[in-house]
């Protein structure tokens, strides 16, 4: 018998042995050792293609799946829309899915004023039986869905005879829409792409963010800004510095509600300072001449609050720029006068591609959700089914018309404020959990298929509403998997057709399907200004309010997830609660400091909140995200913070608001420890070489401790003036990571990713106040207070120094440099001193203050290759050893070595702006190898001598040539 | 002392060693509730994890090293005046140095407590030893917590023994005044001590080699204690001057601790005729000293970090002086070396109320020392995202608490189990007696 056999032996005895002692409680394994499930291989992780449906921009995912339970969701590398990357609210999916505060079972509401949990025979029966009863005046308000889902419902609904069936958003981009109906004659979103433009303005679209499809345009974005390239400028106009505007070259604060004089000012001057109208048609330029003609571009600017000069330097650049691209939202006169100028710039047909609306364009407007709103207060409704949305929470005055509709189902997958007030509630799958199609665009199919079995008591839609929704008895039961992916096969309109069954499966496998050919589009854009004109608005002056979609709560969906409330917000870095943005200004006039609650009040309701001091907004204006204030979402939201929504009516502004202090103050949990980097220069820029005046990047020298030489942390750079302990020998590999500053934008997916993965705790609004946070990389955000927008970000992690001084001090080698270069922390030797992490420059190592639990069945995302450490341990960044660790296997299975850009830690797979690149500096040729050459590379903190491993490349700095002489 | 005689010595200081009043029990009773209120406070932070206390990112270290440095400190003056007065043949140090080395035992003992206290795993402290292991695992001795845990153990081994060496003969003359089992007990420690010359010449040889071996260690644990700071990269640690400076810094507060403690224990031991306010005159004189050397100190901080021109130091320093540190700062810069200073006075010198309340605000200052040095620092290093700030917990203030118990309460039982002065040392110092017997003339 040999030592293999020996322990193969005695594990399986002890097994054994343990498994009997233990009878009393049934045995609970976590694969069973008969019939294991398909596809489940201890140790090997199964990734399933399916769609993020966490917004309505479609990025295609993979769900990584180990031993049956998902744990990281990343992008779909060969997605058009996101091309691998996925946002933070995208990645907190996860927490949807394994959410605390799922529905378990249906529930009832009959006399008594709560629900009772009865089971699913007869929540169904009630279902049909109530449908039967309504008949025909059921109506469906769904979340949006345009694929097999929309079918299942329309059908069902059908069946029922009724028709009215609205796919509701509270952020539906209405005012885009009616711009781009006006404008260029599509009452649509089109698809865009600006990715070869040369100048952008944005006008009140955060499309960094929030706005219509984020991580695609974010790579649009970057693409055309593309630092090794040409770089095109860009230029924010907005009430209030969003994190897109922070991107921007300069950022223009406009008053608010003024976002169409400012527009049309552009226009006005645009049309004069590019009298050829590029590639317009010659009737729409006419009509745009007729339009501008008497309009008066100083005086509007100044309505906006903007200086005239600097609309005539942007119409000037506009003109100068080969192809510049105005994007705008706010409302629909500023959209209409941005598409004017890309009509009149000859950009619309370039960068807006009609012929692939966006699924947004199948969302219902305001007023046809109104109309149904209208509908059930006048007890027109005698059924409402509403699907996966929540217009109690964000649909100002839908309650009381709710209250009048007799029968409400709602059928979602965690409660909500709409669930509770319903007569009953089915639980629903998560999209994770379901079979589905979703049309991000149009030419592009993604397939939703079930990435792991049920967390919850749920069941898929197609059960739920079967057999109205389930035409054909023939196709078997809507239990039945291959009944299903059949229904479903039927029901996909693919480019090429109706999908084959036996072709099912390689498309749900790849996730998607797409269209190669561009879909004949509209003949020509043409305006319809046949009796538009610009009109002044009668807003009234005085304080108003803006309320925005929050990069972490979006509208309101994503607030009850623990890892999106613990990453702080990327501007005002508060996690945990939201905030009122207040200009320095007004706050010193009205004598507010950081953290001074005031009861806002106004016409839609009023609410406590804090007070944020930013000089990201207008003075006359007060701002506040989305997304709080719930009441019924669940566990980790509910109490916190204001609905924006109520508080505007729905509206996302509102004027004549007052703010009156309450005398209170509340300090906010937030992480970073000082606006400003005090000229330290620990998030460095250069000035663009042969910018507007400002000099090349001999420029910044002023900035300190620039003068410090890149010193890649390879033996070859060893120094003994410098160095006191010998170079480090490394095997083969020396993992590094180049992080390029002129790509970050901020948005915080890399934290996302890395909480993911590392199961990095979220530990609250306490903690964090008392400094405990846990993510082991985090977005430094600098405010330069000279420079307009002055923002920095800089992604900090582990540096994994080649001279750390953390490994010197611990006093068990708890903390080690390894022979590929990786500062790895071994946490059973940690006894917890935490002088490393006093010791660290960087302070980015993170120590187990507590034992942080996390709310079942959260717990079931934890990836299994990675330790969950426990109290007392110190941990920190590691390079995403596992992720080596795999690529190690492959490689030697293969009898080769690792690739470059084989291994990719979980914050570069998901950075949306390719800004992380990962790989070895022992080999020249690697990518980071080149970039560490850059002239823009530098090192934080390089005087120390730590020789840190993460090399950062400047941001640029590009003047945005509106200086006024 | 003229007026002593050898019997009168031993009367006059052993009749403190009779049995407690109820007064003293109570005492010893509330000391040993703070113990327990200590103890329970750890074993709360044991079983929650150390986030009961008010360390943070980026404080990782708070009261405890805060308290530890203190109580090392503390622990320095009591080798001081026992080892390196005696070298020097100083006389004055008779009378308290028994005392004095006390407290340095018990400082020390306070002190190490407060390294496993901090730790996040008590439970694996093992791993700090150097052990054969089968893994191969072995400290890491550039660490200065390596440097540190062998300094301190072997400070607390030397002074221990020192101490105990120095008590041997008064052990034994108790010894002699006693009966049954209390004579046994103090027999046993005695070592069998039968005043014979031969005994006192290995006596003799034993302190003064003793007192040699322990003189450096005034030097190097301290220096040692530095070196945690000193070491580290951190603005505002990373300087040479810190040995000395805390070398100087820890005579200054154990001068003021022996003060502290010798002037209660005077009156209750009614001991006035022997520790006289010469005595007390002289130390104060040397806290002067130590005043001007840790003022000395801090103005060069402030110098170096200008000089060096380095953004971060001057920053640091800044911010002690008159940023958010300010009030800790400044109370430390007024009770350590401008109160002092009060000591030219000759009158403020040999007043006891005067000599008590200025070696209690040394006492408040030096912890403050700690407290500014500790704290700011790495609350405000390099990368200003990452600033924070620390303020002591309940947990960590009641651990605090429980330790100055614990202190007080071993010194408590000192002064009623072991002569607070050494008999025989005191002896030394009185005339020889006019007329020899023929049989024992007092006792040792």
């Amino acid at each position: 018998m040999n030592r293999r056999d020996f322990l193969k032996l005695t594990g399986l005895t002890g097994t054994a042995a343990a498994a009997a002692a233990c009878s009393e409680e049934p045995a609970r394994l976590l694969i069973p050792f008969l019939n294991a499930p398909e596809n489940i291989v201890p140790g090997a992780a199964s990734w399933f293609a399916t769609s993020c449906r966490q917004c309505p921009a479609g990025c295609g995912v993979l769900a990584r799946n180990r031993e049956a339970r998902i744990v990281k969701l990343e992008g779909n590398p060969d997605h058009p829309v996101n091309r691998g990357a996925l946002c933070a609210r995208g990645q907190a999916g996860l927490q949807d899915l394994y959410s605390p505060d799922r529905l378990q079972s249906p529930g009832l509401r009959q006399a008594e004023a709560v629900q009772k949990p009865i089971g699913w025979a007869e929540a169904l029966a009630a279902f049909q039986a109530e449908a039967a009863k309504a008949a025909p005046k059921i109506a469906v308000l769904s979340g949006l869905e345009n694929g097999f889902h929309a079918d299942l419902l329309a059908h069902w609904l059908a069946r029922a005879g009724s028709s009215q069936i609205l796919f509701y958003e509270p952020l539906s981009y209405d005012a885009v829409r009616e711009g781009n109906r006006i404008a260029l004659g599509q009452d649509l979103l089109p698809t865009y792409d600006f990715s070869s433009c040369d100048f952008l303005l944005s006008i009140a679209a955060d499309f960094l963010e929030t706005w219509i499809s984020p991580v695609e345009l974010t790579r649009q974005f970057t693409a055309a800004r593309d630092p090794g390239g040409p770089k095109a400028g860009f230029v924010f106009a907005g009430t209030r510095l969003s994190m897109t505007g922070a991107n921007a070259d300069r950022w223009i604060a406009l008053r608010s509600g003024r976002e169409k004089d400012f527009s049309f000012a552009l226009l006005a001057a645009v049309v004069k300072a590019a009298p050829a109208g590029a590639a317009s048609a010659s009737g729409a330029r006419e009509d745009v001449k007729r339009l501008v003609a008497k309009l008066d571009p100083a005086a509007l600017a100044r309505r906006a609050d903007v200086e005239p000069s600097v609309v005539q330097a942007l119409a000037a650049r506009i003109a100068a720029a080969d192809r510049p691209f105005v994007l705008a939202d706010g409302d629909a006169d500023a959209v209409v006068a941005a598409n004017l100028i890309n009509l009149w710039t000859g950009s619309a047909a370039a960068c807006m591609d009609f012929s692939r609306p966006l699924a947004l364009s199948g969302v219902a407007k305001g007023a046809s959700v109104r109309a149904l709103v209208e509908k059930m207060a006048a007890g027109d409704i005698r059924m409402l089914v509403v699907h996966k949305t929540n217009p109690v929470y964000s649909l100002p005055g839908f309650a009381e018309a709710l209250g009048k509709v007799p029968f409400v189902a709602v059928l979602d997958s965690f409660s909500t404020e709409t669930s509770q007030m319903a007569h009953l509630t089915l639980p629903v799958h998560t999209a994770y959990e379901s079979f589905g199609s979703f049309v991000p665009r149009k030419g592009l199919v993604d397939l939703m298929q079930p990435t792991m079995g049920p967390v919850a008591g749920s069941k898929p839609l197609e059960a739920i509403l079967a057999p109205d929704a389930w035409p054909e008895p023939a196709q078997g039961q809507p239990q039945d998997p291959s009944a299903v992916l059949r229904r479903l096969g039927s029901a996909l309109e693919l480019p090429e057709g109706k999908a084959a069954p036996e072709k099912m499966l390689s498309l749900l496998a790849r996730g998607f399907a797409e269209e190669q050919r561009r879909p004949a589009g509209p003949a020509s854009l043409s305006p319809q200004l046949d009796g538009y004109a610009y009109r002044a608005g009668e807003e009234p002056d005085g304080l108003s309010l803006v309320a925005y979609p929050s990069l972490r709560w979006f509208d309101g969906r994503d607030a009850n997830k623990t890892w999106m409330l613990e990453i702080p917000d990327p501007l005002s870095m508060i996690t945990w609660e939201d905030w009122i943005e207040v200009h320095p200004e007004r706050a010193a006039r009205e004598r507010l400091a950081e953290g001074d609650l005031v009861q806002i009040q106004t016409p839609g309701g009023r609410a406590l909140i804090g007070v944020h001091i930013t000089a990201g907004v207008h003075p006359e204006t007060v701002a506040i995200p989305l997304g709080l204030g719930h009441t019924r979402l669940g566990r980790f939201a509910d109490g916190i913070g204001a609905n924006a929504l109520a508080l505007t009516g729905g509206a996302l502004r509102v004027a004549g608001i007052s703010i009156p202090k309450t005398g209170e103050n509340r300090p906010f949990a937030h992480v970073d420890g000082s606006r400003s980097q005090h000229g330290r220069g620990i998030a460095q820029s250069i000035h663009e070489a042969g910018g507007h005046g400002h000099g090349g990047p001999e420029a910044a020298a002023g900035e300190a401790h620039e003068e410090f030489p890149v010193r890649i942390p390879i033996e070859t750079a060893h120094d003994p003036k410098a160095d006191i302990y010998p170079a480090h020998g490394h095997d083969k590999y020396r993992w590094g990571m180049v992080i390029d500053l002129d790509r970050c934008i901020g948005c915080s997916a890399c934290v996302a990713a890395c909480i993911a993965e590392n199961n990095i705790p979220s530990v609250g609004r306490k903690r964090v106040l008392e400094g405990r946070e846990m993510a082991w990389i985090r977005i430094e955000r600098y405010v330069e207070e000279q420079e307009n927008p002055g923002i920095r970000f800089l992604p900090m992690l582990c540096q994994h120094c080649d001279n750390a001084p953390c490994e010197a001090v611990c006093p068990v080698y708890a903390p080690h440099h390894d022979k590929e270069g990786l500062n790895t922390q071994i946490y059973n030797r940690c006894i917890g001193t935490r002088f490393c992490s006093q010791n660290c420059p960087y302070k980015v190592r993170r120590f187990n203050f507590f034992h942080y639990e996390r709310t079942p069945p959260l717990n079931m995302q934890l990836n299994p290759d990675v330790t969950v450490r426990t109290k007392g341990v110190m941990e920190k960044c590691s390079f995403c050893i596992q992720r080596i660790k795999d690529a190690h296997q492959t490689a030697r299975l293969e009898k080769r070595l690792i690739r470059d850009g084989e291994v990719v830690p979980a914050c570069a797979q998901a950075c949306p702006a390719r800004a992380i690149h990962f790989g070895s500096y022992l080999d020249p040729e690697s990518g980071i190898s080149k970039l560490a050459g850059d002239e823009r590379a530098y090192q934080v903190l390089a005087e120390l001598g730590t020789k840190p491993a993460v090399i950062y490349l400047k941001k640029i700095v590009r003047n945005a040539g509106l200086e006024t002489a | 002392m003229k007026e002593f005689t050898y019997a009168k010595v031993n009367d006059t200081i052993l009749r403190n060693l009779s049995r407690p009043g109820a007064a003293y029990l109570a005492v010893a009773a509330l000391l040993a509730c703070g113990v327990l209120v200590g103890a329970l406070c750890w074993r709360h932070q044991i079983l929650v994890g150390i986030g009961v206390g008010g360390q943070n990112n980026p404080v990782a270290w708070g009261i405890y090293l805060v308290l530890f440095v203190f109580w090392v400190g503390i622990a320095h003056s009591g080798t001081l005046i026992s080892a390196i007065l005696y070298l020097f043949r100083a006389r004055f140090r008779t009378a308290v140095a028994r005392s004095a080395e006390a407290m340095t035992v018990f400082a020390v003992t306070t002190a190490g407590l407060f390294p496993l206290i901090h730790l996040g795993r008590i439970w694996v402290v093992h791993y700090m030893l150097p052990f054969p292991n089968q893994r191969e695992l072995w400290p890491n001795f550039h660490s200065p917590l390596m440097f540190d845990m062998v300094a301190i153990s072997t400070y607390l081994t030397v002074s221990s023994l020192f101490w105990f060496t120095g008590l041997i003969p008064d052990l034994a003359a108790v010894r002699d005044s006693a009966t049954g089992l209390r004579r046994r007990l103090y027999g046993l420690f005695a070592l069998g001590w039968d005043n014979s010359q031969r005994n006192w010449r290995h006596h003799m040889r034993a302190y003064l080699f003793f007192a040699a071996l322990a003189t450096p260690l005034v030097i190097s644990v301290h220096s040692v204690v530095s070196w945690d700071f000193a070491l580290s990269v951190i603005p505002g640690w990373h300087s040479t001057i810190f040995a000395p400076y805390f070398v100087a810094g820890a005579i200054h507060s154990g001068l003021a601790m022996v003060i502290t403690l010798l002037i209660p224990l005077r009156k209750v031991q009614k001991l006035e005729s022997i520790i006289t306010i010469d005595i007390f005159e002289k130390l104060a004189k040397v806290v002067i000293l130590t005043g001007l050397i840790v003022g000395y100190a801090y103005l060069f901080e402030y110098f170096m970090a200008h000089y060096s021109d380095s953004h971060f130091e001057i920053d640091i320093f800044n911010f002690r002086a008159v940023g958010g540190f300010a009030g800790p700062f400044w109370i430390m810069v007024i009770c350590n070396s401008l109160v002092p200073l009060l000591f030219f006075f000759r009158r403020v010198r040999r007043s006891i109320p005067w000599l008590l309340g200025i070696s209690l605000l040394i006492n408040v200052g030096m912890f403050y020392e700690r407290y500014v040095i500790i704290i700011s620092s790495v609350a405000h290093d390099f990368l200003p995202y990452a600033w924070g700030s620390y303020f002591p917990s309940k947990i960590e203030i009641g651990i605090a608490i429980g330790a100055f118990c614990w202190f007080f309460l071993f010194f408590w039982l000192f002064t009623r189990f072991i002569p607070t002065i050494s008999i025989a040392e005191i002896k030394e110092e009185l005339p020889k007696p006019v007329k020899l017997a023929g049989g024992v003339h007092g006792s040792h």
